[in-house]
Parts: structure tokens; sequence; C-alpha cells
């Protein structure tokens, strides 16, 4: 009896020691030693929740900041252009939102807040909100992202500098074999610093803006391809505020009768020499945009015609890369005044960008604005686009030094992509 | 009267026939991706990339053509890693495919997504998220397919994939499958004996695309020319390279071949190391159109910079 207890006491104390015993270093584990402990590593990765927090779901952000330093007419300007937030997540299966919240010199303004669908079938894809407006080739550009300082005076006066506008638009992929996308649209209005319409309050659809366009793209060679985009904007009724006599001598009167119609018109074209080798350091983009603005005028009592007037603008611009660093570009612009087609501004412009990296630009520019009339623009219509004198239709020499940086979230946007 | 029944029993025997399948619609985003592609899909797919071979895979001109292909296709087939943020994104959401959407963590989600990074075992995860470090791709060294030894895994991700999309050819993969890894490995097996002098050498590489290269011959890379990631060299840090490669007795350089040459052959005038150049992707070198050749030319660049025999 007493050698079965000792017999009981001693197993009984094996069993706690090898519980508890530490592994013995100098003794290698066995295989299946070894396969349990990954087992065990395993199921607990395996069973451990996924590596998120609740912000995951926040959206993507980002910022752009952008400064300008001008001179002109002996006068110099340090333009806080604009700190540019940018926000963007999927909302469910069906829907991505966005916004660009800009601050500048001049404000806050959301320069864009919309939603987009992304399950449509047919290929179709609607946007609502607050969007830049496809019209054109670099209207739907916010400033920091155009190839040169300044937009080209021709998109300024004709569109209203960036295409922001209030509505709903419908983008089609067409089944081509080539790249062929049409899009149709309904809006307040186009344009920022246009004030044509009021778009604070109600106006009737017949004051609302109608924009369609269509865009392909073709390869010529492996190399060589060119973008060609037709656009229309069609305002059946717009007021314009206008000079009651002569080019730009007379006093400016405000239109709120609303009794004229606009269509603006708009071709685009863009080459790009983007070479598989060496591309990283030469290539050039040349792009170019002719405008027509076409302005009718009604009778308020009778509504019959009493006036149309037509005018033109454009831009040329070209842009090389000298290097994987270095672009050297330039542009010629003219443009005749919307309600005057004998005011004639041309502008022409040299610039040369210093990419450092992806996310850090700089870039100087050479501006020369001549006009064929004079007066003071502050006062005339659609000549002041709200940044300062040292931009715009004033005449005169203009030296630009711009600087851009982008942190956090940053993609690369087809609209956005190199020269469209 | 008899020459309607003919036509009559044609038509009935032709609609009897099963119709041939289409090829599976693919693109891949790279030209490597392109070929493997091709050798595992055999006639059950056709194939195109977006890159062309001599490009920056980092800055990869985003072609609207590609658009109206990738809308059809049934499969993309992607490094993934953010390997293809400056291209594949923007070009899926203009596609508007809803078998492959865009995704900021993912690049491309859907069922027609093909994402061969699964399994490789990630290098240079970076320690910190700061782009005070350059261009840092987040979730670690996205160029493994410039490493011989990540070929297999590719071929058989993008087998899994065809699988997936297409399984009424499951058999017709693996079985491309397995003759292409016989022939794959067969030539891994060749240069891991080429590159077994390289071990523990010291290299100098344009940029930071070659982690995996260093791990399948042994090289130690112990700097770029590229001050940062994405950022070109400066006059002060090239002088820098100088010095170390000196001290550290670097014998190589690695110059890719869509970077420009005049900093490999200046800094190998000063410091007496050999300029080997290398592409990142097939198609860097007429002569080195698919994986396996530009495998082949990488690890013979290498091996003859060295100057050293098996």
């Amino acid at each position: 009896m007493k050698s079965l207890a000792a017999a009981l006491v001693a197993a009984l104390s094996v069993a706690a020691s090898a519980q508890t015993a530490p592994p013995d270093p100098d003794v290698a584990p066995t295989a299946e030693q070894r396969l349990a402990a990954l087992e065990s590593r395993l199921d607990k990765l395996e069973n451990a929740p996924a590596n998120a927090s609740i912000s995951s779901f926040n959206p993507a952000i980002g910022m752009a900041i952008d400064a300008v330093v001008r001179d002109s007419n002996n006068r110099a300007n340090f333009d806080f252009r604009a700190a540019e937030l940018n926000l963007e997540a999927p909302v469910d299966p069906f829907l991505k939102a966005w916004a660009v919240i800009t601050g500048s010199n001049q404000g806050v303004d959301v320069e864009e807040a919309a939603m987009q669908t992304t399950a449509l079938p047919y290929n179709l894809t609607v946007r609502g909100g607050r969007v830049f407006a496809p019209f054109g080739r670099l209207s739907a550009w916010h400033d920091h992202e155009l190839p040169m300082v300044d937009r080209p005076n021709s998109l300024n006066t004709f569109v209203g500098g960036e295409a922001h506008a209030d509505g709903l638009e419908v983008n089609c992929l067409f089944p081509t074999p080539f790249y062929l996308e049409g899009t149709v649209g309904a809006y307040n209005r186009i344009g920022a610093d246009n004030n044509r319409t009021d778009i604070l309050g109600g106006n009737s659809l017949s004051e609302w803006t109608y924009l369609g366009r269509l865009h392909t793209y073709n390869e010529v060679t492996d190399s060589l391809g060119f973008d060609l985009g037709v656009s229309e904007a069609w305002t059946p009724k717009s007021g314009q505020d206008r000079p009651t006599s002569g080019p730009l001598t007379g006093s400016v009167v405000s239109d709120p009768r609303n009794d004229s119609g606009r269509t603006l018109s708009g071709v685009d074209l863009t080459l790009r020499y983007q070479p598989a080798v060496g591309g990283l350091y030469k290539g050039f983009i040349w792009g170019t945009e002719v405008l027509q603005n076409d302005e009718r005028t009604y009778d308020a009592a009778s509504g019959a015609a009493d006036g149309r007037a037509v005018s033109y603008a454009g831009y040329s611009n070209i842009e090389s890369k000298l290097g994987r660093v270095v672009r050297v570009g330039g542009y010629a612009d003219l443009t005749e005044l919307t309600y005057d087609n004998r005011s004639i501004s041309r502008s022409y412009a040299g610039y040369l960008t210093f990419e450092i990296t992806e996310f850090d630009r700089i870039r100087l520019q050479y501006t020369r604005v001549m006009n064929n009339f004079s007066g003071d623009l502050s006062s005339l219509p659609g000549t002041d686009f709200g940044y300062n004198d040292l931009t715009g239709l004033h005449p005169g020499s203009i030296v630009s030094l711009q600087w851009t940086a982008v942190i956090g979230y940053h993609v690369h946007g087809f609209r956005g992509r190199w020269g469209s | 009267m008899k020459t309607k029944s003919v036509l009559a029993a044609a038509a009935v025997f032709a609609l009897a026939l099963p119709a041939a399948a289409a090829p599976l619609r693919v693109l891949a985003t790279f030209p490597d991706l392109a070929d493997i592609a091709r050798q595992v899909g055999g006639a059950d797919v056709t194939v195109e990339s977006i890159a062309r071979g001599t490009e920056d895979p980092h800055q990869v001109v985003m072609r609207p053509s590609f658009v109206p292909k990738l809308n059809r296709a049934d499969a993309v087939v992607f490094m993934g890693l953010t390997l293809e943020h400056a291209f594949l994104p923007g070009l899926l959401d203009a596609a508007v495919n809803p078998k492959m959407r865009t995704d900021s963590v993912r690049e491309c989600v859907g069922p027609a997504c093909i994402d061969v990074s699964a399994g490789v075992p990630i290098l240079e995860k970076p320690a910190t998220l700061s782009r005070s470090e350059g261009e840092l791709h987040p979730y670690g060294n996205p160029h493994y397919n410039v490493g011989p030894q990540n070929g297999p895994l590719i071929a058989r991700n993008i087998a899994e994939g065809f699988a997936r999309i297409d399984p009424a050819h499951e058999a017709d993969y693996r079985r491309n499958l397995a003759a292409y890894l016989s022939q794959l490995n067969a030539a891994i097996a060749g240069w891991e004996k080429l590159v077994a002098p390289l071990k523990g050498m010291k290299a100098v590489s344009y940029h930071k695309d070659v982690a995996y290269l260093g791990k399948f011959t042994g090289l130690d890379f112990v700097d770029t020319i590229e001050l940062k990631p994405g950022v070109p060299p400066t006059p002060t840090h090239l002088q820098g390279l100088v010095e170390r490669m000196k001290q550290d007795g670097v014998k190589i350089i690695v110059c890719e071949q869509h970077f420009s040459r005049e900093s490999c052959d200046w800094l190998a005038e000063r410091t007496g190391a050999k300029v080997a150049v290398i592409g990142v992707m097939a198609g860097a070198f007429p002569d080195a159109d698919t994986y396996l050749k530009i495998q082949d030319h990488n690890i013979r660049a290498v091996v003859a910079a060295a100057g050293v025999a098996p």
C-alpha cells in the first residue's frame, strides 16, 4: 500500500513537472512539436480580427498647395492661390463621391462636391453635384494642374475660368474599337467666374446651360497619338452685362432681363509624342483649342431676335520634356471680347517647369499681354477674373513664379493625365 | 428543291455544332505578365500588354486606346503593391467595366482582377511611410518580377486566375502551366549556377528596383544612384556615392535600361566599377521580348559586369 502511494506521488510529480518545465534549449524540438507550435501560431493569425480601425472608412485625403509670385507693370504680388483639400471614397457598391475644398486669398470655396455612379449598365456613368463640366481641353482642370501658370485668357473670357458647374451629367463610353466617349449635362451654369446667371435663386429651365461633348483618341504610331474633342454649351436665355455703346467707351449696364441666348462651341486637339524608348526624358504635347461664342439678343417685349454677336477665341500651347525634371513650353492666345469682337487681346507666354519630384513643382513663366483696346478693365464685364490686376487681360509683361506641392493622397486621374 | 434540302441540312448541322468559345480577352499591365499569361493561357486567351517594355514602370503612359480594351476585357493581370498606380486606376475608372473596378488599396477589385503578387515574399517593406523618404510603395518593394525566383509564383497565380474566370479550360491552363514551369525551373537552375560566384559582391543600382535580383544573385546592393526612390540624383549625392563605392569596394553598377546611362558611366569612370544594363520588363531590349529572355539577359549582364566565371 505504501509503495502504491509512493508510485502515485511520483507519477503526479512527473506529470506536474512535464506541464510546467520550460523546454530544454539544448534539446531540439521534435518535428511534431514544431508543427504543433506552427499550427498554434497559424490559428492565432487566422482567428485574429482584421487589422483595421473604424477610421478605415474615412475618405482618402490629399492637399495641393499652390502659390504664385507675380511681377507686372511695376507691381508685384504674392498670390496664395490655393490650398486645395481633396476627399474621396466609395459610398456604396453603386456610387463614389468626392469633394475639393479650396482656401485661397479670396476665401473658402467648394470647387467640387460630387457623386458618381460606378455600376450602371451600357457603359454609362452619371455624375451630379458640383462638378467640373467637361467643356473642352483645359477647362476641367484645376488651376494648379494646368501646364502653364495661368489659364489662357480665351478660356477665362469664354468659359469663365475653371468649369465649375452645379448640375447633372451622363457620360457614355461608346462600344467602338477606338476610344470614343460622349457626355451630356444640364447645369445651373458653367464657369467659376461666369456671373451671367444667379445660381442662388431659382431659375427657369431655359436659363440653365446644356452641354454636349464628344471626345476621341487615336494612335498614329506607337509613340504618337491625338485627342480630338468637340463641345457645345447652350444657354437658351442668359443675361450679360455689356457696354451701352461703343467698344469700351460707354458705361456698362447689366442685363437683368435675360433677353439673350448663348451658344458656346469649341473644338480641341491634342497631339502627344510619348516615345517608348527614353520616354522619361523626351516627348512633347501640343494642344489647341478654338472657341466660338454666339450671343443672340431678343426684344424684351416681343421676343423677336434683335441682334447677334459672334466672337472667337483660342490658344495653342506646346510643351516638351528637356530631361527627367525639366520641361519647356509656351502658348499663344487670341481672345475677342464676347460682346465686341473688334476688341482683341493677344497673349504670348513661355514657361519652364521643374518637376523636382512627382509631388513638388516649380514653374517660371513670362507672359506678354497686348490689347487693341484700352479702358479700365476692372469695370468692364468679362475681363476681371477675380485674381488681381496682374493677370487676365491687363496689358503688359508679367513674370510669374509658381510653386506647387501635393501632400497625402494623390491619384493619377484619367482626365488629368499629362496634356489631356 | 434538292439545293434547298442541302442548305437546310447544312444549317441544322451548323446549329448542332457546339459554338467555339471565344478566347479570354486578357490585358496585362506589363510585358512580363503578358508573356507569362500567353504561355499559361495558350490558345484559350488573347493577351495584350498596356506598358511597353522600354518604359519606366512608374511612369507608364496612360493611353486612352486601352480604355475600350479594358472595357471589353475578361481579365486584367497586374503586379499590385501600387506599382501600377500611375496608370491602372485611371484607366479602370474610365473603362467602366463592372468586372474590374479601381480600388485605392488593391488597385483593382472584382472578379476579373488577377493580382499576381499573392504569396510573393515581399522585400523592403518600408519602416516608415513618409514621402521624405522618396516615392515609397507602402506595401513593400513591388519589383518582384525582376527576381527570377518569383516567376513560378507569378505563373501559378495567373493560372489560378484564369481557371477561376474560365473554369471550362482549367485543365488546359494547368497543363500549360506545368509545361511552362518545367522550362522556367530548368532556366532558374541554370541561372543559379551562373550567379553562384556573385554572392556577397557589392553593387549599386540606379533605382531601388533590384531587391529581388539581389536576393537571387546574392549581390549586396548598398546604395542607389537616385537620391531617394523617384528622386533624381544630385551632384552632392553622386560625389558621396563615389566615396562610398570606393570604401565598400563596389564592383557593379546596375543601370536600368529606361534610365539615362550618363550617371552610371560617370560613376564607373570614377570608381572602376562595371556597368550592367538590365531591363525591368520583357521587351526592354529587342532580343529580350519574353520573361525568360529578359531574366537571362539580366543575369548574364551582372555576371559579365562582375567579371566572374561560374
